[in-house]
């Protein structure tokens, strides 16, 4: 509970305080923290991963306007929203606010490229538990190609600091499906390192430990009690953030219906 | 024949590559960019058919060409059976780095330091040269370089002379700036023009506590003819207790707010028995108020019951070997005056023998141990002259030259409260704020009004932003007031539940002025009977020019413009007293303790605390420094490999037959260039034909 407001016509019923109506013959509506100020971080991941992209875009413009669209959508509602991007290492952090400028502020961010060989989510998460005190929704976009040791703890210390996480993980259809017909030199974006590879003998290894990554990530996000959404960069974004919404609202029912049975016990 | 750089040659191996992928490679002719290479093999090369080579003279007369260029970058020479003769080591420069910060201290640690010191100065050479710097939260140099090239006598005697009169401050410890400042303090050393120059080193002499800060290092691009040496000084008993006081949560709007004492032990202590309490004026410890058992690593926090006594400067901690951070100061709860004044009616009942708001106003300031509260004469001028009148409550009308009075002290930092609930005190709010078109316009209340919209960011709400405290609707105001303002120079700090504006502030130079809409008479309202009358009228005796923290760490700078105040004399703990001048832009707080700072006719207290990195006096790894030392021991075997190389350097100079070898390198690649040319052409007229 943060304060009482006056009912104006249209608030949710629910939320009137009756007890308060009993006393005084005034209709006054509730208040909560998380109505009053929902606060949002998104990190986005701009490493260098992020510039591969088969089609006419690169993943990381795909992450950069799902970003700046979530962020658009929740400032029209009032809501605090602030970036963090990374790399190798943490770069611009942005605090949540809602006051005019800061999308602006937020879209520039979102543009700069970041120095780096590699992405380090794991530290990236550490800084924004530090600089993040207070509960608020945490999404992270990112294609999580990168050693998973250090992630599944620094989520577990989000969840457990009382944040709500979500993780957009974007990856290219040419990463999912691996459709190179042609023996080249492979050039890894981050480090620059090169293999020859002849795709014909190394699909089906490829596919088999891209599965079994993408497992690791899967089991990674339900241990730590994290949403996970898959989004192919080559989904309209209308469809994936309608995805995404939905999924959310889907779990948050399935939470509410655990705990009320568990209540009910 | 010998080389000066013979891994070139292995160049001459890279000359049968090409050959041998000719031969059996099929190079793959694209590169496709990809964002990870995590889930891909290396596949293996497939053999292609082999070829034949046809041109025998070209290819022979290109592999000439590339051996005889790594040969060039061998640098041959022929030996002239000069032996080899160590040169004698160039002369040493020295840049003794001490660590005088507040952990050095502790028991045995400074003679320790003083002594490895000796020993350095002690090891140096007659063309030797040393530098001594200091450092906790800043570098200094206390003996720069000679003037002169290497050390005289006088002068390693005039460093150890300053060895010996050093003694620790009570600073923090910036270990990475003054390494760097050491560092770059050598290299801006002019080198002489012929020779190989000095060997340079900085030797740092520390505690190396965990809590020193190394971030300038990250940065830095250690010198490469730079080394560093470290020698670390101990206590005799490792471990260090420390505290720190912060002010209980709970009693946050109190008068005479409780403390909790916040404990902490380092990890590598084997445990205290600690006991805790006040000190008396004088700096003498009171009674313990607490013992406590504390193990190793534990961070603890002890609620303190007794509050603090009027006079004392701090809280003292014992049990633990080392005492140098065991006081923990805290600016002494003073004697205060608090002044006020009432303009209204006098009576406290009404005629229905209600109480008025007079009543309620002059039982909101309760005198307490340490604060004498004086409710001031309105007629009398010299009450608004009074230093210590914080605040005028203004329920009636004023003529003009009263109003102008209480103007200008409101200018000059009283705040003041105006209960503006009816039309006529219109004019005294507009003269005292400036805005004239300022009105006040009674309400019309069926039953009850209540405050919604809070501004709970106001410095005057601040303490009702928790939850907890910040519940208005429960105070009902039965006759209200609103009001019309004139400008933008206005903050609303409540409405009522209708909207309406209820409770105003503006800043009017050095004072406040608050305008509130509902007096808290009996029959007006319930603020006086609610919890919020008390600290919200209490809020408004602060003054917007008060000095905004007491806390300071030693190495801190005071700012000499407090509020439209300049500091003019400051006494220190030690009783000096310093006569600020105006031109200075700032006070060093040098040691820790209570300051009393005076401003005109202000004065006030400050307490001056250790850092608390310093209390971290657990020591850092070896490895802390490693990356710098790695650094440096690699440059220094290849220092003395190129000493040993110099003789050799200087024949090969001489007879330079890279040189030549480089001139026959070009004709043969001139030849090589006309023959494949000439082949092409042979080839074109054959093909023609």
């Amino acid at each position: 509970f943060s304060e009482h407001r006056p009912y104006v016509y249209g608030d949710d019923q629910r939320y009137v305080d009756w007890k308060l109506y009993a006393r005084s013959d005034r209709h006054f509506v509730k208040r909560f923290e998380d109505e009053t100020n929902l606060r949002c971080y998104l990190i986005v991941d701009r490493s260098r991963s992020m510039n591969f992209g088969a089609s006419s875009y690169t993943k990381g413009d795909y992450a950069a306007t799902l970003a700046a669209t979530l962020a658009m959508f929740l400032m029209r509602q009032h809501d605090a929203v602030g970036v963090m991007t990374f790399a190798e290492t943490a770069g611009r952090f942005i605090p949540a606010r809602c006051r005019s400028g800061q999308l602006r502020t937020i879209l520039a961010a979102l543009e700069s490229n970041l120095p780096g060989e590699s992405s380090d989510l794991g530290a990236a998460l550490e800084m924004a538990g530090k600089l993040t005190p207070r509960r608020a929704l945490t999404v992270v976009i990112s294609d999580l190609l990168a050693p998973l040791e250090e992630v599944a703890s620094r989520l577990r210390f989000l969840v457990a600091k009382g944040h709500d996480v979500a993780v957009l993980q974007t990856l290219d259809r040419a990463e999912l499906e691996f459709p190179f017909n042609d023996a080249s030199s492979f050039e890894d974006l981050e480090t620059g390192r090169k293999i020859y590879v002849d795709p014909a003998a190394a699909r089906r290894e490829y596919l088999e430990r891209f599965a079994a990554h993408q497992e690791a990530v899967r089991r990674l996000c339900v241990e730590a009690g994290v949403e996970l959404t898959l989004l192919p960069t080559d989904v309209p974004l209308e469809r994936a953030l309608r995805q995404f919404v939905q999924l959310r609202g889907a779990q948050r029912t399935q939470r509410v219906r655990r705990e009320r049975q568990g209540r009910g016990r | 024949m010998s080389f000066l750089t013979p891994l070139y040659l292995a160049g001459l191996l890279a000359v049968g590559l090409p050959v041998f992928f000719h031969l059996i490679r099929r190079e793959p002719t694209g590169k496709t960019p990809f964002s990870t290479l995590m889930f891909l093999s290396p596949s293996p090369p497939k053999l292609a058919k082999r070829k034949r080579i046809e041109n025998w003279p070209l290819l022979m007369l290109r592999i000439a060409a590339l051996a005889a260029l790594a040969l060039a970058f061998a640098r041959p020479f022929v030996p002239q059976g000069t032996a080899f003769t160590a040169a004698t080591p160039p002369p040493l420069r020295v840049a003794l780095v001490v660590d005088v910060s507040a952990s050095m201290r502790r028991d045995v640690v400074w003679e320790r330091a003083q002594e490895a010191l000796i020993e350095e100065i002690d090891r140096l050479g007659g063309g030797d040269e040393v530098a001594l710097f200091a450092f906790d939260s800043a570098t200094r140099t206390v003996v720069d370089w000679p003037v002169d090239e290497g050390s005289s006598d006088a002068h390693r005697l005039a460093v150890r002379e300053a060895v010996e009169a050093l003694s620790p401050d009570w600073g923090s410890t910036n270990l990475g700036d003054s390494l760097v400042e050491a560092a770059e303090s050598l290299v801006a050393r002019p080198r002489p023009e012929q020779g190989v120059g000095y060997r340079q080193r900085v030797v740092l002499v520390s505690d190396m506590q965990r809590g020193s800060r190394l971030e300038a290092l990250q940065d830095y691009a250690w010198p490469m003819d730079v080394e560093l040496q470290v020698r670390r000084v101990e206590s005799k008993t490792p471990g260090n207790a420390s505290l720190r006081l912060v002010v209980d949560e709970q009693s946050m709007l109190d008068e005479d707010p409780s403390f909790r004492a916040l404990l902490a032990v380092t990890p590598d202590a084997l445990g205290f028995p600690l006991q805790g309490g006040w000190l008396a004026d004088d700096g003498a410890p009171l009674e313990p108020t607490f013992t406590r058992d504390m193990e190793s690593g534990a961070v603890r926090a002890v609620p303190l019951e007794a509050p603090q006594p009027v006079g004392s400067p701090g809280f003292y901690l014992r049990g633990d070997d080392c005492d140098f951070d065991n006081v923990y100061y805290q600016a002494p709860r003073r004697e205060q005056r608090l002044g006020l004044v009432y303009c209204g009616p006098e009576e406290e009942q009404d005629a229905a023998g209600d109480a008025t708001a007079r009543f309620f106003a002059t039982r909101a300031f309760p005198a307490t141990a340490h604060r004498t509260v004086e409710w001031l004469n309105p007629s009398a001028a010299a009450t608004w002259d009074d230093p210590d009148l914080k605040l005028a409550i203004v329920v009636a009308s004023l003529p003009n030259s009263e109003a102008e009075r209480i103007a200008q002290a409101l200018r000059r930092g009283v705040n003041v409260l105006c209960v503006a609930t009816s039309a006529d005190m219109s004019s005294t709010v507009a003269r005292l704020s400036g805005d004239l078109s300022f009105r006040v316009e009674p309400l019309e209340v069926d039953d009850y009004l209540l405050w919604a919209n809070v501004d709970r960011e106001d410095p005057l709400l601040s303490p009702f932003a928790d939850p907890r405290y910040g519940d208005f609707s429960k105070v009902r105001f039965w006759k209200a007031s609103t009001f019309e303002v004139g400008d933008d120079g206005w903050r609303t700090l409540a409405r009522y539940d209708r909207g309406d504006v209820a409770f105003l502030a503006r800043n009017v130079e050095r004072g406040r002025l608050f305008a509130i809409g509902a007096s808290w008479g009996q029959q007006e309202s319930q603020l006086a009977l609610s919890t919020k009358f008390v600290p919200l009228l209490g809020q408004m005796t602060q003054r917007v020019a008060e000095v905004a923290t007491e806390r300071y760490e030693t190495g801190d700078r005071l700012p000499l413009l407090h509020g439209g105040r300049v500091l003019t004399r400051v006494t220190d703990p030690a009783g000096e007293v310093t006569v600020v001048a105006a031109e200075s832009p700032s006070y060093l707080l040098a040691r820790p303790g209570v300051y009393r700072l005076e401003a005109s006719e202000l004065a006030w207290d400050v307490a001056v605390n250790l850092p608390a990195s310093e209390s971290d006096t657990t020591p850092l790894p070896d490895a802390a420094l490693g990356f710098v030392q790695d650094t440096q021991r690699r440059r220094a075997a290849e220092a003395s490999k190129r000493l040993a190389e110099l003789p050799d350097v200087e024949l090969e100079q001489r007879q330079s037959l890279w040189q030549w070898i480089v001139a026959a390198t070009l004709v043969g690649v001139v030849v090589e260039t006309w023959l494949a040319g000439r082949q092409a052409t042979a080839v074109s007229v054959e093909t023609a034909s």
